[in-house]
């Protein structure tokens, strides 16, 4: 009896098992092979292969090449970026020379006053006062302002009367001279024995002289055309 | 019979090429299209990298950066121009200055050098007739030239330069020309008081060399912008 | 019988019910699998009919079939040679023998007047 039943079981779970494998091999060989068949799909698959080794081997290529064109491009890029920084700073230089430009920076100030019952014309001393800011260029000076006044590639120290003119600007003593740059170089320059500090101080002018670490010099306000002088181009020998 | 079936069939597989197909052909179709599908994803990342690339060099070239360089160069040039830093030509005079080498007892020696207050005295009154454009021996005069003595030379924009002293400069001829012949003028003192060589002529295409100084920079003055005033 | 019919078709019914999928490395090993099982029914139906079958028996024949149905499997790739195929052949054989004796024992069951 119980074998009778254990068959019939036995029976009916291995049939259900088949079942199962059956239906699940023929799922599974289908996932695989899609639609088509056998031989087929082999050789759709090796189509397929070709196909993407040659579009493998293009896009290599091209990535390649779009490296290097990259790179190169970074390149470029890059000597852009450092040509163009190194000429906004030519730029700011020659903003500074000019003199259109307030600046500022360490410096000394310079202050030729008289004594004060002495009568010193400012107009017989002019070429002292010229000759000063020579000095002053000698030791490396980047902006110099007289009473205010900035000292440009154009300016001229006239003397007018009693009085000098300064950018057409009237200017009596005391004079405050301003200058940016080296401190102990513009004192070197200036004091030296028979420099032009004794000298002035011989005529009688008191030079007093103020260290400083941040000096104001305002710009040129005034304009300036060339009537005669044109520029040489490149080409042309000199 | 079963043996010999078996056996002839074993013996066919033996030699199975690519036309034959075993049990061992659906499972290996499948790995084959397993690795065709990562390939598949190899190439889109290829193609990924391929179009971050195009995109990446896009990027550089659209930086305006020749655009910005060409512009601060014209810039600078035209600055340039009216800082002295280029050479240019035109009409002015020509003057030599060289000491008085006549024995003279009524001069000291040193009053019949020419010094550096002399040229310097010269080059303004130069610019207050309206010179656009002066040189010494040479070297462009501009607002930063020093001219200082040095021993028994000048020097000017860190070069020393020995007498004669030639001095170039461009502007109205005859308004520099009276700068420095007229009585009253520091020329004319110079030649008459001092005895010093005074020659001036006229020129109508003279030229004027730019400012050569050592590769000139700013350590000290900044540039203050609007806004930032004292 | 009827059981195992029953038990084929709710089998079938319950696979596409279900949705299994098995990794497709081990497709020859289901595929061997699939005959082994199929002959062991028809082995059990087999000795049901013309001798004593017990439980004992019925396991051996299932598990020996499936055995030697994944060992040919496995060997047969090993050395690259398909002697999976004398498996086949073997089941193949074997279900035919079985089922003309089955369906002789049939015939002489409910056609005896015949």
């Amino acid at each position: 009896m119980k074998n009778k039943i254990w068959q019939k079981v036995m029976m009916f779970s291995i049939s259900l098992i088949l079942g199962i494998i059956l239906v699940t091999q023929m799922r599974t060989k289908s996932n695989i092979l899609g639609t088509v068949n056998l031989d087929k799909k082999a050789v759709e698959l090796n189509e397929e292969l070709a196909k993407l080794s040659i579009e493998k081997n293009r896009l290599r290529d091209e990535l390649e090449s779009l490296k290097k064109e990259s790179r190169e491009s970074e390149e470029l890029f890059k000597d852009a970026e450092e040509e163009l920084l190194k000429l906004k700073e030519e730029l700011k230089v020659q903003k500074i020379i000019s003199g259109y430009y307030d600046v500022k920076g360490p410096g000394t100030i310079i202050t030729i006053d008289a004594e004060p019952d002495t009568y010193l014309s400012l107009a017989s001393s002019h070429q002292y006062i010229l000759a000063l800011i020579s000095y002053l260029n000698n030791a490396g000076v980047e902006a110099i302002s007289i009473n205010g006044q900035r000292y440009t590639n154009y300016t001229e120290i006239v003397p007018v009367l009693e009085h000098i003119n300064v950018n057409g600007v009237a200017m009596v003593l005391p004079l405050e001279i301003k200058a940016i740059g080296d401190r102990s170089t513009i004192n070197s320059s200036l004091n030296f024995v028979g420099g032009i500090v004794s000298q002035l101080n011989e005529i009688g002018y008191i030079i007093e002289t103020e260290d400083s670490d941040e000096i104001f010099i305002p710009r040129y306000d005034g304009e300036k055309q060339f009537k005669y002088a044109l520029p040489i181009i490149r080409d042309e020998e000199i | 019979m079963l043996v010999f079936l078996t056996a002839a069939a074993i013996v066919n597989g033996a030699d199975a090429g690519i036309d034959e197909y075993t049990i061992y052909t659906i499972r290996d179709l499948n790995k084959y299209a397993h690795s065709i599908k990562e390939m598949k994803l190899l190439v889109n990342n290829m193609r990924n990298a391929v179009e971050s690339e195009k995109r990446t060099i896009a990027d550089y070239e659209s930086k305006k950066y020749l655009d910005d360089i060409i512009e601060i160069k014209s810039q600078i040039e035209q600055i340039k121009l009216y800082n002295g830093f280029t050479a240019v030509r035109g009409p002015g005079i020509m003057l030599r200055v060289s000491d008085n080498i006549n024995e003279d007892y009524d001069l000291e020696l040193m009053e019949r050098i020419v010094h550096d207050v002399d040229i310097v005295v010269l080059l303004n009154d130069l610019k207050a007739a309206g010179a656009e454009a002066i040189e010494v021996n040479g070297k462009r005069i501009i607002n930063i030239s020093e001219v200082v003595c040095a021993g028994p030379l000048i020097r000017v924009n860190g070069e020393v330069i020995p007498a004669p002293f030639v001095i170039i400069a461009i502007g109205d001829m005859d308004e520099l020309y009276d700068a420095v012949t007229e009585e009253g003028t520091y020329a004319y003192e110079l030649k008459k008081t001092y005895g010093m060589e005074v020659v001036v002529a006229q020129g109508y295409n003279l030229t004027v060399r730019e400012f050569r100084g050592i590769n000139y920079e700013t350590k000290y003055a900044e540039i203050v912008e609007e806004g930032e005033k004292k | 019988m009827i059981y195992v019919a029953i038990g084929l078709i709710l089998g079938i019914v319950a696979g596409l019910n279900l949705n299994f999928i098995y990794n497709p490395d081990y497709i020859v090993y289901i595929s061997l699998a699939i005959l082994a099982i199929l002959n062991t029914i028809i082995n059990i139906l087999h000795e049901n009919k013309t001798s004593e079958l017990t439980i004992t028996k019925s396991i051996a024949f299932l598990l020996t079939d499936l055995l030697f149905a994944l060992f040919l499997g496995f060997v047969g790739e090993q050395l690259g040679l398909p002697i999976y195929l004398a498996a086949v052949f073997a089941f193949g054989n074997n279900i035919y023998k079985k089922i003309k004796v089955i369906v002789d024992i049939y015939l002489e069951k409910y056609f005896i007047n015949k």
